[in-house]
């Protein structure tokens, strides 16, 4: 009788574990979509890949480990596409994910990195990665996925971007404080050969618009100790032919983050704070701040669809459960919203 | 036959509830606690300290999972927190000898800071003790009573096991004259590199995950008259935390050490109609973080002055104690301004009996000096004896928890415009007790209610992006209890079994920051479910004690999608314990293999635990 009992007790105890959900939509063809990066609770590992198919406005949570059978790791920061992969940059835990992008299959992993937060191509065999912590950028072997070279950045390297075949790196201050552009001109031989530019404080993205020339985004830095020794957050125009500074906007007690341009490249969008912004438009030709927000609300991520200009924006809510991103058309009208993984940042689209 | 089931043994008083707190007094109580006298209508139990002295290393994590206690924990020596009744750790405090311990900064309670040494006694009480403690025990509270008196002798503990993890105690009690003395030294260490299954394969050893505790008490105890006893201790302890990543950040580096000094100073004077109890406590905590990811390298500091003075007296048989309550906190370091906080409160507490009926009443008022007041927080309790064995249980309350310096000055993101947390609970119960027959059974069931507006939950801030904590959401938490015990002897054996459950279903109701998913559901890594039970048996000089603790399933995320599901947990604990005596001395050698079975689990997700863990562990009672 005590036996019996006592097993079924145990029986009820351990019976009723879930099914694990599908998260894999047979027969796609992922490449035709939009990735979007979740990057899950901080302390959990428990970031993620969604996958949104415009078409049909569906979207799939978590479709890297529905694929693999493990998870991506922890604060899933950026995605890039190159040569038919994925680079999942996923940045607590310091390494840089591979994927097929068709079939989404895990292609190995970039480790001996600290904290990772943008990829980018140099060519065919060669991948650049910025690394906070160690204030570098890695030059990474795309076949042996191994890093082969480490070059000086300033503090935080974020964003890279190639400009007439230089390499620029947005040193956004990190933990702490910088306001410069480290220009490379040879990076993927690992030459640290560069040119430094000095702008605006904490600067964190850049963009090229449709004049070729680069715009650059400074947050401003803030002092939390002591808010008065804050600055404001810029938005700079630089000709690459001279690297000089053509327009400088001041946007005033804003802490602006993400730039992107709109896919003919007249018109640029950022948020005004990274981690709960709304949406500012900025026609190439303005030479003054914006006095209104393009669309309101408090954004986390932000993406543009260069194929059709579609704006993608992620509220990451209260950060401890899943965010929702909204899908606008260029007039800022909102086509479809959906719910997405765990603080939704960054968007990659085909 | 009672003398004969209640020696028993192993176990005796596991999830025991207080009989202090159904009888009544006609003499002023001098020495007993006041948790101990007002505890009417709740659902309150002593941890069983047998078990604690058989289990190696003196572990109260454990002691608390058996009886059911939702104790969530992200490493072996990794930051371990109460969530009873689906609070959190802020809201739980832990007296010792009446004394609140909770970090004076943070507000919350670790309990990897303590191990249980000889002749401690903990008690918990799962309902909320607002009127008799104030604020911060609106979820429950944990007691440890260190008597400075008790049998003489030395107590010497050694243990060793795996995964490197060393353990000794030493307890030394003396009393000459009209002095006690009571010293007791702890060294515990643990390398915690333990084996796991990692889904992508490769790595398979937790790193960064050991500790070490250093730490000395002593008490001192002068009996002055016959009407006057003063009692000094000191508890200095040092504890030094790596701090693991989650398994996919293998490469995270952090390091928490923690320093304590705490004092108590406590007077009790028989005066002609009642007693006077005093308390002076200075508690000190320097904490020092180190993250190399994130470059942080920060001292922390912070104190906390208490003091308390209750007189007690006993009029038409009515229990009365009322006293009033100062307490000083300042804290400063790197992620604190150099903030400080007054907090002042008045309480009353009473208890009666009439016939069949026991009432208890309290009244509390409490006030801090940057603006946040209480308002009256009362409370009632109720026991009706329906027979010798039968009884019912009710108790109903106002409570209030205020936020913490942490709260109102972390920077960046100290948030000065919080309120406190407040709101009602109520429960009721039905018990059993019998200790005249063979078997003695105990057993209850209790249902509880627990409503918080302004639960203070730290988010990240939208136009700064820094964690701030913001009244961001109103809970009601309900659900059910149940213990129960059951003692017996057959031939030369005695058996001990006890069992519990909780059900907690733990909602958001209402959140100021919309949209907000998690309305409507239950609170993170809450689980629906959880129990424990223990099987004890002894017989002559051995002892084997078989614990199970269950973990029901929880959920990482606020909004409980599928996707941040932790899976539930059985664990089994077996030890074994064989007395033996030497001369006039004694001791006890004991085996613990911890997580028999070798259950893969993990509390939270991705931090997985240790599979099975041998320890072992002597213990000599000389005197």
């Amino acid at each position: 009788m005590k036996k019996t009992l006592i097993l079924s007790v145990l029986v009820v105890l351990t019976a009723c574990k879930k099914d694990e959900p599908d998260n894999t939509p047979a027969g796609k063809d992922y490449a035709s979509g939009v990735f979007i990066t979740n990057e899950g609770m901080f302390s959990s590992g428990s970031g993620t890949l969604g996958w949104y198919d415009p078409e049909k406005k569906q979207y799939h949570e978590g479709v890297f480990g529905a694929a693999n059978g493990f998870e991506l790791g922890s604060v899933v920061q950026s995605i890039a596409r190159h040569n038919g992969r994925a680079y999942i940059v996923v940045n607590n835990s310091g390494r840089v994910e591979v994927m097929d992008v068709a079939s989404l299959d895990s292609k190995g992993s970039i480790g001996g990195l600290s904290s990772p937060r943008s990829f980018s191509p140099c060519n065919a065999g060669t991948g650049l990665i910025t690394d906070w912590v160690s204030n570098s950028v890695k030059v990474v072997d795309l076949a042996s996925n191994t890093v082969t070279h480490s070059l000086t950045a300033g503090e935080g390297p974020e964003q890279m971007l190639w400009v007439n075949n230089a390499l620029w790196v947005a040193n956004s201050g990190g933990f702490v404080r910088d306001s410069t552009i480290f220009i490379f001109s040879d990076p993927c031989s690992g030459s640290e050969v560069h040119t430094t530019l000095t702008v605006g404080d904490n600067p964190g993205s850049l963009a090229v618009d449709a004049n070729g020339k680069v715009w650059v985004l400074c947050a401003g830095y803030q002092d939390w100790a002591n808010p008065a020794n804050d600055t404001p957050g810029r938005l700079m125009r630089i000709n690459p032919a001279n690297n000089s500074v053509e327009l400088d906007v001041d946007l005033g007690s804003m802490h602006p983050a993400r730039l992107q341009t709109s896919p003919d490249g007249n018109t640029l969008y950022f948020l005004s704070s990274f981690y709960g912004g709304e949406l500012y438009s900025f026609p190439i030709q303005q030479t003054t701040a914006p006095a209104s927000a393009f669309i309101s609300g408090s954004f986390y991520g932000f993406g543009v669809d260069p194929d059709n200009g579609e704006i993608y924006l992620s509220d990451a809510l209260t950060f401890d459960q899943n965010g929702v991103i909204y899908r606008y058309d260029t007039q800022g009208t909102l086509i479809h919203q959906f719910t997405g993984g765990v603080v939704p940042g960054n968007f990659s689209f085909e | 036959m009672k003398t004969r089931i209640l020696p028993l043994i192993l176990g005796s008083t596991l999830l025991q509830p207080l009989k202090a707190q159904d009888s009544l007094l006609t003499e002023v109580p001098v020495n007993a606690p006041r948790h101990r006298l007002f505890t009417a209508g709740s659902m309150a139990f002593e941890l069983d300290t047998t078990l604690l002295k058989l289990r190696p290393g003196g572990d109260l994590t454990a002691a608390l999972q058996y009886s059911g206690i939702p104790v969530g924990t992200q490493s072996p020596g990794g930051l371990t927190t109460l969530q009873n009744r689906g609070t959190q750790t802020a809201q739980n405090t832990l007296y010792w000898n009446g004394v609140p311990l909770n970090s004076p900064a943070l507000g919350s309670l670790d309990l990897n800071w303590f191990r249980s040494m000889p002749g401690d006694e903990w008690t918990y009480v799962a309902s909320g003790q607002t009127s008799l403690h104030g604020s911060g025990s609106a979820g429950g509270s944990l007691y440890l009573d260190q008597r400075v008196g008790g049998e003489q002798g030395v107590n010497l503990v050694a243990g060793v096991g795996g995964y490197g993890w060393r353990s000794l105690r030493l307890n030394l009690r003396t009393a000459p004259g009209t002095w006690q003395f009571r010293s007791s030294f702890l060294r515990e260490q643990a390398e915690m590199n333990y084996p796991y299954e990692h889904p992508r394969g490769g790595d398979s050893i937790r790193q960064n995950a050991g500790y070490a505790i250093l730490g000395f008490q002593q008490g001192l105890a002068w009996n002055m008259g016959k009407s006057t006893k003063a009692e000094a201790q000191v508890w200095v302890q040092q504890h030094q935390l790596q701090i693991p990543g989650n398994i996919y950040s293998l490469n995270r580096k952090e390091e928490q050490g923690d320093f304590f000094v705490r004092t108590a100073l406590l007077v009790r004077h028989k005066a002609k109609r009642g007693v006077w109890r005093g308390t002076v406590s200075w508690n000190s905590e320097r904490e020092t973080y180190l993250n190399l990811n994130a470059r942080i390298d920060d001292t922390n500091s912070a104190q906390q002055f208490y003091s308390e003075a209750e007189y007690r007296l006993v009029y038409r048989k009515i229990l009365i104690s009322c006293g009033v309550t100062g307490i000083y906190v300042q804290a400063s370091g790197g992620q604190k301004r150099n903030a400080e906080r007054y907090q002042g409160a008045f309480y009353l507490m009473a208890k009666g009996n009439w016939g069949r009926h026991d009432l208890e009443l309290g009244q509390r008022l409490e006030g801090t000096s940057d603006g946040l007041f209480s308002g009256w927080a009362p409370s009632l309790g109720y026991v009706f004896h329906m027979s010798d064995r039968w009884r019912l249980k009710a108790k109903a309350q106002r409570h209030y928890r205020f936020p913490t310096l942490n709260d109102f000055y972390w920077y960046p993101g100290g948030n000065p415009d919080l309120k406190p947390e407040k709101g009602y609970q109520s429960e009721a119960g039905v018990w059993f007790v019998t200790t005249r027959d063979q078997p003695a059974a105990e057993a209850g069931i209790q249902i509880f209610s627990l409503l918080v507006d302004n639960w203070v939950l730290w988010v990240t801030q939208e136009n700064t992006g820094q964690p701030t904590p913001r009244n961001v959401r109103e809970v009601w938490s309900r659900g059910a209890e149940f213990l129960g015990k059951l003692a017996f002897r057959a031939g030369e054996m005695d058996f001990i079994l006890t069992g519990s459950c909780r059900y907690t279903r733990a909602e958001v109701v209402k959140s100021n920051r919309l949209p907000d998913a998690a309305v409507g559901h239950q609170l993170r890594y809450t689980p629906y479910w959880n129990g424990g039970a223990t099987f004890a048996v002894t017989r002559k000089a051995w002892k084997i004690l078989l614990g199970t603790r269950y973990m029901g399933t929880r959920n990482e995320l606020a909004n409980e999608n599928p996707s941040g599901e932790v899976d539930a947990y059985l664990l089994t604990d077996l030890t074994l314990g064989y007395d033996f005596k030497f001369g006039s001395s004694g001791g006890t050698l004991s085996l613990a293999a911890d997580n028999v079975l070798n259950t893969a689990y993990a509390h939270f997700r991705n931090q997985p635990m240790p599979g099975r863990f041998i320890k072992a562990q002597i213990q000599l009672n000389l005197q």
